[in-house]
């Protein structure tokens, strides 16, 4: 089952601070590519480690591709260990993020970071150039076309602006 | 294209100037969003018409839509999960 709307819900109403990054930042964007994990990016702050885990507790995350049965524990000590985290959850993917290609950490993130209003909050995501700029420097080849597509975005935005 | 103009580019790109800077110009280069004839190539074959009909929707919309889409390919592999087994 993928519900990303209760999970940026229960990001959004524990106050975590965090950008949405990778594809549905893209889809926040006019994207028409399916993706099927919600990417973040999140501030490392001891406060904030706590109302991640606060936020994402109920939906029982566990390592993504990991055996079952390890002794995982989400909690702030496993977040100050680690950066980035591909997670399973009761209601789909997340990758939480410490830092984001070509951009950097939540805060450089934030600062490029365009607002969206919805599900009855206020949400951030990555501008459409610090998207791109992202894609580009995963220099991944499965991001080919994704990259093309947000630039044809980029191209008929300032078409009809 | 000189560094001056990749420079440029990195700017059109979106990048600030504080990072320009600070970046070497073979990175700069990945920057430029019109430089990479590989992009080029695949913008050919983008279906603009979605792209616009997205364009049209709020945030909230955009998300619902895809979030329907994702119900849907979930649906199909269970449907064929289901049919692969009853062979």
């Amino acid at each position: 089952m993928i519900e990303f709307r209760s999970l940026l819900e229960s990001l959004e109403r524990n106050k975590v601070a965090f950008v949405i990054v990778g594809g549905i930042a893209a889809t926040l964007h006019g994207s028409a590519r399916l993706t099927f994990d919600l990417d973040v990016v999140y501030e490392r702050t001891p406060s904030n480690l706590e109302r991640l885990v606060e936020a994402l507790v109920p939906f029982t995350p566990y390592l993504r591709g990991a055996p079952p049965g390890l002794p995982f524990k989400f909690d702030v000590e496993t977040l100050k260990r680690g950066l980035n985290f591909t997670l399973t959850t009761s209601d789909g993917p997340v990758d939480l993020l410490g830092e984001v290609s070509g951009i950097g950490n939540y805060a450089a993130a934030r600062g490029r970071a365009d607002e969206a209003q919805m599900f009855g909050g206020t949400y951030y995501f990555l501008e459409l150039d610090a998207l791109i700029i992202s894609k580009k420097a995963a220099g991944r080849p499965k991001d080919f076309e994704a990259i093309a597509e947000l630039e044809a975005i980029r191209e008929e935005r300032e078409r009809s602006s | 294209m000189d560094v001056t103009g990749v420079r440029s580019n990195g700017a059109t790109a979106g990048t600030t100037s504080a990072r320009i800077e600070r970046m070497p110009a073979a990175e700069l280069t990945q920057l430029d969003p019109g430089s990479d004839p590989v992009i080029e190539r695949y913008k050919q074959d983008i279906d603009r018409t979605l792209i616009r009909e997205n364009l049209r929707k709020s945030h909230e919309e955009r998300l619902l839509t895809l979030q329907r889409m994702q119900r849907f390919v979930d649906e199909l592999h269970a449907a064929g999960k289901t049919a692969r087994r009853a062979r």
